[in-house]
């Protein structure tokens, strides 16, 4: 009497072969799905004014710095006070309806609520001068703001990839093509080619309480 | 000759009494599948159940609020949950060695127990398993001690002897399983054809792969089951060695001790032998198996628990005498002061009365071979080696 | 034949007897002499803290409600339940206008100045975006020399003290600020009328120039208004004192450093009498110890309870407090016989000098040593004792010719202060006469403390119109018809004048959290000055000042940003604004305003009046079996009871007695045996007809009939912290007996065992050698004597060796011999580093989380006179080591804690899963494990998590722990790393000195340097290279980065 039609006696090996793969598939599947290279990459919130990067830095040419001022000397870079959009905008685009937040924040006295887009967890103390006075320009970790209509995360800022370029950079030092004249910081087309000479000796942690306290 | 066939030059007895047959016996440890289960059966399950329950809602409240729930505290930070763990393991190791290395010594009559002590060997080591997971802080995170890739690039730290136990642990629980489901394909079968209905036949079909009892299966099954037993030998020593070394490998007196490799796995199948017994007696009297598992087997299981409990005696004694022939003072002051006469000297008394005392009884014949004797004295060996 | 090598452990201290005894309480030593643990093996010390195998009390046992058992398993599954992977929004809320000098995320920095006692301490205040949230001493400051005490640095908690008073109430009820202005108005327009002879108000001694201003223009606005002063611990002995002998109610200015001898009769300089911190950086620098040729000075304390400064000194007298003076004068005689002027009073003193009970070699050898050290020799008299010892110590300072060398008088701020205890005694009789309408009570709590004989807060129910300005809603708010929210210091401008005279300008780190005002602006309201607002006046007093140290009067404005002065000669002195201007900005940045004048010229001792005081004077009888005394001192951690509800200094262990969250009925244990009395045993303590209940705690070193209360325990409306904390000792005391009280009974009322929480047990040591410490001569003879004890491991490492010549190399050394063991630095590394506190039972189960914890060994050593009785006591603080071979790194299984190239030993949170392995391994036990959310399920578990204002108060350099992770000290790492990025920016080199830690800041006696140790120049190596440094458990092999140089004791050899 046949309980099982005899094809059934390949399912064993089938099976042993279907879940080797499949455990093997499934480790990397979480590896890339659930890391903030797919998480965290392209997130791109609508903003209350939707502020034009590409208009401001990249047609008008303004600076980065112009807004965020902090960025050489605090860990910050600073989102600017509504005062820095009044600056211009008292004279410029005074009739334009997407600016009534700003200018009721700026009557008002009530802050702009900006949606936050690079965010470190709270563990991570990130400083932004050290950074761009050793020749990272910010394209390294924000992309082409320049041609951004509408801010968008370029990198997956997780640990993984900040240590990648800390190696790097230890390694190579002004070779490597992370590191850039401290002029060319805010540069967003500038290319690196042949050596570059640091400010100081690079020497970018990879311990624990490099970026954690 | 067949296996079960007695080696008269060793003056075996037959493994299947004159007067019953290999027939009778299939039948009595077939029907256990077949008949409905026995009241006893239920009020045991019924038992387990709650208690498994209760257990369950403490773990949910543990996780609410944090480890903090339980007592344990500086200067040693472990208690209740890295006990049970190597309690339990320990447990696991009667199974192991009652398949592998009596089947390799070919001790026949191990076939009466060598299921059970499989089974429990698994369930043992699950739970073993769960204490490690539930004891740490942050019982969410416990992946970061697989090695998975990860964004963060960061391993585990392959110096440590708690990732040498997720190891350890890891590898004996599968070998285990392979070796218990190995041994069962053959009964499976049997059960299968026994099997008047289209579910159990389907299900047990499935189980035993197909297996016809045809001599080349034979050969394989038995290769198979050798090679086995011989990759779990060394297990046997293995697991509660790398156990062993959470402790042994610190700074900290009373655990800084080159000693309890051997000693716990002395232990380990010390409280697995005396663990199998207990399970044992109950599922005889529970399913009526006294025609399979004879006096005799249980007596032999109780030489091997005199043996053990001698050896871990030895491993006691040792560390006294270690203590004070080191002539470090602070081993001595945490054997010879604050283990009898420190604040826990009731549990200390409690190791040394049932591991070391207790089966010291086993001596006499009578009480070798009394069941409510060995029973009683199992569980207590059982409550001893927690300590 | 092969030979064994046997493993180098080093010698517990038992083998041989005589030899000094290490232990750490009673129970711990009842041990040693115990027949079954006496032994070889030197284990003395219980392996497990209190409460490791008791169950905990019921009271404080966690109950598991059905509800939160349930909400637990939903919570559970909500967490098994996969929940949404989308990125929750965060906002980003930058400001609209951008104030000046705030750079978000840069720490800006404050000096302003706290009142303490009688002394200004000057202080620095960290503040990020406008929240202060760190206290750090003013090293421009005397009163601080960079340094600040443990209250000093909890201040800043009680700035957020949820439970502050928010709004006046009238009657308990909420009222708004304009009503209570506008019913004061009326009231003092009636009381205008005649001159306010019934309006009377009531102050806490004060050091603030304007303050003092203000009360006087409120005297002139009220003629025969009447101010008076009272505060629970105050110095009026002194002051009195002070003025019997010199004329003036002078304050003494001790330059320990520059005494060879001091005698120390009932005074804690060192922690709880006026100018604690200056005086513990003096006294630390007398005795600092660079080589075996420095030489030190010698401390003989005379006192009736152990304090730190008897834990400090090389010889120690355990004498009642009232037999202190008896004392004092048998020393006087002796004196005299021996040759010291001491005139007219050498006839009074003999006449009383009765040596009873007092061994003679406390007379005669300190006596002998006193007069041979002239010049360098120093009395110093504590506050409770009464104004004649205060007057004699005067005399024979000045017959030893202590003034002008180790001792200077400055004029005190307040001359009209007058004793505390006899002036609300006439503003209680005046109340009890019916003779006032108004009492304007500015801060203080006197209805909790005043003296219990006036029954204070009965009679204030008879004044019409009360009302009291404090922080919270306390006993006497409840009292009285008005209470208004006091400002705290840190939210108010206001001044300070230090006791060495300069005067420091306390300016406002942020605006008032509840819209509480100041004393001065109250005092302003009510005297109507004309100054608007407290920043207006103070600026007017400091002006005032400025020209006052310049001899300059009578100025005028006179346009174009000119005054027109005069000085003492009358000329005409033309003074430019924009100067004024500078100076007082140059004040603020600094945290000294106006300097101090050079000193008076010293007056004379006037020996016929003190001799006269003393012939007045009546000894209080013997203290004995039958008549035992109660001395009352101040908390060191609540001083009058103004803490109570911060956690903080709840939560740190009491310096002696290591108790927290409770103070205790102090006894002897002989005391307590002829009492038939054991530790936690509640007893009725009475005085005439009135009695408190307090549990005992027995510590050797009290003296024997004498029992120590400590105040501003037993707070009944403090808040949720503090209330019903502790035994309240004020009930006993009365105007007579502020300081002691003689003739009390003491009787079991046979309650349940009282429940104490102390962390003087935990970690026990099993007699390893640990503190290391020797005699000036021995040390003189083995000047490596500390490594001697502790030799260096033969076993070899068991990983690869890492190289830790390169770069900065952090470590730190401490110096027992500076330690006071006075906690300052345990504050300071809570209010840094975010620890969290968690409470009486976690205490008492051995949960407690502090990262840098003083150990307090009793040393027991017949070579010092020691006893078993009078045991020595010996400090150690002990955070995390940071061993360059570290035993908790190589057995995390997931890497959370691992070596830095820098040689931290490095705890990344955010790994830890909380295996406590880790924990398990440390052999200094300083990792602490976060059993429960602490911030949120401890002390505030009630109140839904800790409260947001407290929240503010959090670093946030510094992660804020979650629960079941590891956490210990980080030598402030966020501290090197915001320097080294600073100087990485402006690419510098890191300068020595440039980082601190949090404890090595605070540490009044300078007992912990910290540094780049491969920094041949820096203090650190210097202080590393000392013959005294020693490895803790060095035997191990763990090779610690945080040494220790061992103690020296300087006994005099004559008194063994």
């Amino acid at each position: 009497m046949q309980i099982f039609p005899r094809s059934l006696n390949k399912l064993p090996q089938v099976a042993g072969a279907v879940a080797a793969v499949g455990l093997v598939a499934v480790t990397f599947f979480i590896w890339y799905y659930f890391s903030p290279w797919f998480t965290q990459v392209g997130y791109s919130p609508r903003q209350p004014v939707p502020y034009s990067h590409r208009l401001h830095a990249g047609q008008l040419g303004l600076d980065c710095r112009y807004c965020h001022v902090n960025v050489e000397r605090a860990p910050l870079a600073m989102v600017p006070p509504t005062e820095t959009c009044m600056n211009c905008h008292q004279l410029v685009r005074t009739d334009s309806k997407m600016l009534d937040p700003i200018r009721e924040s700026w009557a008002t006295g009530k802050p702009m609520e900006w949606v936050r887009i690079h965010k470190l967890p709270d563990y991570v103390y990130f400083d932004h001068s050290v950074h761009v006075t050793a020749g990272v320009g910010c394209v390294e970790c924000h992309g082409r703001i320049d041609q951004m209509e509408q801010v968008r995360m370029e990198k997956p800022l997780s640990m993984g990839w900040c240590i990648e370029c800390h190696r790097d950079v230890r390694d190579k030092q002004g070779d490597s093509e992370h590191i850039r004249p401290v002029s060319e910081m805010t540069n967003m087309q500038w290319i690196h080619e042949g050596t570059v000479k640091p400010p100081r000796h690079l020497d970018p942690p990879e311990n624990c309480f490099g970026c954690h306290r | 000759m067949a296996y079960w066939e007695p080696i008269a030059e060793l003056g075996e007895a037959p493994l299947v009494r004159p007067g019953s047959s290999m027939g009778e016996v299939t039948h009595d440890i077939a029907r256990v599948t077949e008949t409905r289960a026995p009241r006893g059966w239920w009020m045991c399950f019924l038992v387990a159940v709650t208690f498994t329950g209760i257990f369950g809602l403490c773990v949910c409240y543990l996780f609410y609020r944090g480890v903090g729930v339980w007592g344990n505290t500086a200067p040693v930070y472990w208690a209740w949950d890295i006990t049970n763990f190597v309690w339990w393991v320990g447990i696991g190791h009667a199974g192991t060695l009652i398949s592998a290395i009596l089947f390799i010594f070919r001790q026949r009559w191990r076939t009466a127990i060598n299921r059970f002590a499989e089974a429990m060997t698994i369930f043992a080591v699950i739970c073993a398993l769960i204490f490690p997971g539930i004891h740490v802080g942050r019982v969410w995170l416990l992946y970061y001690v697989f090695p998975i890739p990860n964004q963060m690039t960061v391993w585990p730290n392959f110096k440590s002897p708690l990732l040498w136990d997720v190891f350890a642990v890891g590898t004996y629980f599968t070998v285990s399983l392979l070796f218990w489901y190995t041994g069962l394909i053959p009964d499976l079968a049997t059960l299968r054809d026994r099997s008047t209905s289209k579910v159990r036949q389907t299900v047990y079909g499935f189980l035993a792969l197909g297996w016809r009892g045809s001599n080349r299966h034979w050969q394989n099954y038995e290769r198979a089951y050798l090679i086995l037993a011989a990759i779990s030998t060394p297990l046997v020593l293995s697991v509660h060695s790398v156990v062993s070394m959470d402790f042994a490998t610190s700074v900290i007196p009373g655990w800084h001790t080159t000693i309890f490799p051997p000693y716990f796995v002395a232990g380990a199948i010390f409280s697995g032998f005396a663990m199998v017994e207990t399970v044992l007696l109950i599922a005889r009297t529970v399913f009526k198996l006294h025609r399979v598992v004879l006096m005799r087997h249980l007596e032999l299981m109780n030489k091997f628990l005199l043996l053990t409990s001698l050896l871990v005696g030895y491993a006691y004694s040792m560390e006294f005498f270690i203590a004070w022939y080191s002539g470090n003072q602070y081993e001595m002051a945490h054997f010879l002061v604050n283990r009898p006469t420190g604040p826990y000297w009731w549990a200390w008394a409690w190791m040394i009365g049932c591991n070391v005392v207790v089966p010291q009884l086993y001596w006499s014949k009578r009480l070798r071979t009394s069941i409510p004797v060995m029973f009683v004295v199992s569980i207590l060996i059982n409550i001893g080696m927690w300590f | 034949m092969t030979k064994r090598a046997p493993y180098p452990v080093p010698a517990a201290r038992e083998p041989w007897p005589g030899s000094p005894k290490y232990w750490q309480s009673l129970e711990h030593r009842g041990r040693i002499d115990d027949p079954e643990h006496s032994d070889h093996w030197a284990v003395n010390a219980p392996e497990f803290p209190k409460g490791h195998t008791d169950t905990p009390p019921t009271e404080e046992a966690w109950q598991v409600s059905r509800r939160g058992l349930l909400g637990a398993m939903a919570a559970t599954f909500a967490v098994v339940g996969a929940e949404g992977c989308r990125r929750p929004i965060e906002k980003i809320v930058p400001y609209t206008r951008m104030p000046e000098d705030v750079i978000p995320g840069v720490p800006s920095h404050y000096a302003t100045v706290i009142q303490r006692r009688g002394d200004a301490v000057g202080v620095v205040v960290e503040s990020h975006e406008g929240r202060p949230t760190k206290v750090e001493g003013n090293e421009v400051q005397s009163g601080s020399h960079g340094a600040a005490d443990l209250v000093t640095q909890a201040t800043i908690l009680d700035l957020y003290d949820p439970e502050r008073s928010t709004t006046p109430r009238k009657g308990g009820a909420a009222a708004s600020w304009g009503d209570f202005e506008g019913e004061l108005h009326a009231k003092l327009a009636a009381y205008e009328k005649d001159g306010g002879a019934r309006l009377r108000l009531l102050m806490q001694p004060t050091i603030s120039p304007t303050v003092l201003r203000m009360r006087s223009a409120l005297v002139a606005r009220f003629p025969k208004a009447r101010a008076h002063t009272w505060s629970a611990v105050s110095d009026s002995n002194a002051r009195e004192g002070a003025r019997i002998a010199l004329g003036q109610p002078y304050n003494s200015l001790f330059a320990y450093d520059k005494a060879r001898v001091i005698l120390s009769l009932d005074s804690d300089f060192l922690q709880t009498e006026t100018g604690n911190v200056r005086s513990t950086r003096a006294f630390a620098n007398g005795r600092r110890m660079r080589t075996f040729r420095d030489t030190m000075s010698r401390l003989y304390v005379v006192e009736p309870s152990r304090t730190i400064t008897g834990g400090c000194a090389d010889h120690r007298l355990r004498l009642a407090a009232s037999d202190v003076e008896r004392y004092a004068y048998c020393l006087a005689a002796e004196l005299s016989k021996s040759g010291v002027p001491l005139g007219a009073i050498s006839a009074s003193v003999t006449r009383l000098a009765n040596a009873e009970g007092i061994p003679g070699k406390w007379i005669a050898t300190v006596a002998k040593e006193l007069r041979e050290a002239k010049g360098h020799a120093l009395v110093v008299v504590g506050a409770r004792q009464p104004a004649s010892v205060h007057a004699l110590a005067h005399a024979v300072n000045e017959a030893l010719g202590a003034p002008g060398a180790s001792l200077t008088y400055t004029p005190c701020a307040d001359p009209d202060e007058t004793d505390n205890a006899t002036d609300i005694k006439a503003l209680t009789d005046a109340i009890a006469k019916g003779e006032i309408d108004g009492l304007l009570i500015l801060g203080g709590n006197p209805v909790y403390d005043a003296p219990a004989d006036l029954s204070f807060g009965d009679k204030l129910a008879k004044v019409p119109f009360s009302v009291h300005a404090s922080l919270s809603f306390d006993e006497t708010g409840e009292r009285c018809t008005w209470h208004v929210p006091r400002a705290h210091e840190y939210e108010s401008w206001g001044d300070a004048r230090a006791l060495d005279g300069h005067v420091s300008v306390q300016q406002p780190l942020i605006a008032p959290l509840y819209g509480g005002r100041s004393e001065i602006e109250l005092l302003a309201l009510v005297a109507n000055a004309p100054e608007k607002g407290a920043h207006e006046a103070v600026r007017a007093t400091v002006r005032e000042l400025a020209f006052a140290s310049r001899g300059l009067t009578g100025c005028a404005p006179q346009g174009e940003g000119k005054l027109e002065c005069h000085d003492a000669a009358g000329a005409l002195v033309p003074v430019r604004a924009a100067d004024l201007e500078r100076d007082w900005n140059r004040g603020l940045a600094t945290g000294v305003t106006v300097k101090a004048q050079p000193p008076a010229s010293s007056p004379a001792a006037r020996l016929a009046e003190i001799a006269a005081i003393i012939d007045k004077r009546r000894l209080p009888p013997r203290v004995g079996a039958g008549a035992l005394e109660v001395t009352f001192a101040p908390c060191p951690k609540m001083v009058d009871g103004r803490h109570a509800n911060n956690t903080w200094l709840q939560e740190m262990p009491d310096p002696v007695t290591k108790l927290v969250w409770d103070n205790a009925a102090i006894l002897s244990p002989a005391t307590a045996q002829s009492l038939g009395v054991a530790s936690k045993d509640v007893l009725k303590i009475s005085v005439g007809d009135r009695s408190i209940t307090a549990a005992a705690w027995i510590v050797p070193g009290q003296a024997d009939g004498s029992i120590a209360l400590t105040l501003g325990w037993g707070r009944r409306k403090a808040g949720r912290i503090g209330d019903g904390r502790g035994f309240d000792a004020y009930p006993l005391r009365t105007v007579e007996a502020l300081g002691f009280a003689p003739g009390a009974q003491v009787t079991k009322t046979g309650d349940e065992p009282y429940f104490f929480a102390q962390t003087q047990e935990h970690n026990s040591t099993e007699h390893r050698p640990i503190a290391m410490e020797t005699t000036l001569a021995d040390y003189r003879m083995r000047p490596n004597f500390a490594e001697l004890d502790s030799p260096p491991p033969r076993a070899l490492p068991l990983w690869s060796q890492v190289d830790y010549s390169k770069g900065h190399q952090w470590g730190m050394v401490i110096d027992l011999n500076a330690c006071t063991g006075c906690n300052a630095c345990v504050i300071a590394c809570m209010s840094e580093n975010n620890v969290p506190v968690v409470g009486k039972t976690e205490v008492w189960r051995g949960r407690e989380m502090h990262w840098l914890r003083i150990d307090r060994y009793f040393v027991e050593d017949p070579k010092l006179g020691a006893s078993a009785d009078e045991p020595l006591i010996v400090n150690q603080p002990l955070a995390c080591v940071h061993c360059e071979e570290a035993p908790c790194e190589n057995v995390c299984p997931v890497n959370a804690t691992t070596h830095g190239p820098e040689g931290l030993n490095e705890m990344a949170y955010n790994r830890c899963i909380g295996t406590r392995y880790c924990a398990n391994n440390c052999p200094y036990k300083v990792r602490k494990f976060n059993y429960l959310n602490w911030h949120n399920d401890s002390v505030w578990k009630e109140t839904g998590g800790l409260p947001e204002t407290m929240q503010m108060q959090q670093n946030p350099n510094v992660t804020v722990r979650f629960r079941g992770v590891m956490e210990k000290c980080t030598y402030c790492v966020q501290r090197i790393q915001s320097v080294k990025i600073r100087n990485q920016r402006e690419n510098r080199e890191i300068k020595d000195g440039e980082i601190k830690t949090a404890c090595q800041q605070t540490c009044p006696a300078e007992a912990i340097m910290f540094g780049d140790v491969n920094d041949e120049g820096s203090r650190v190596t210097r202080w590393a290279r000392a013959d005294r440094r020693f490895g803790l458990l060095s035997d191990l092999g763990t090779r610690p980065r945080t040494t220790y140089l061992g103690k020296v004791r300087n006994p005099n050899p004559e008194m063994a």
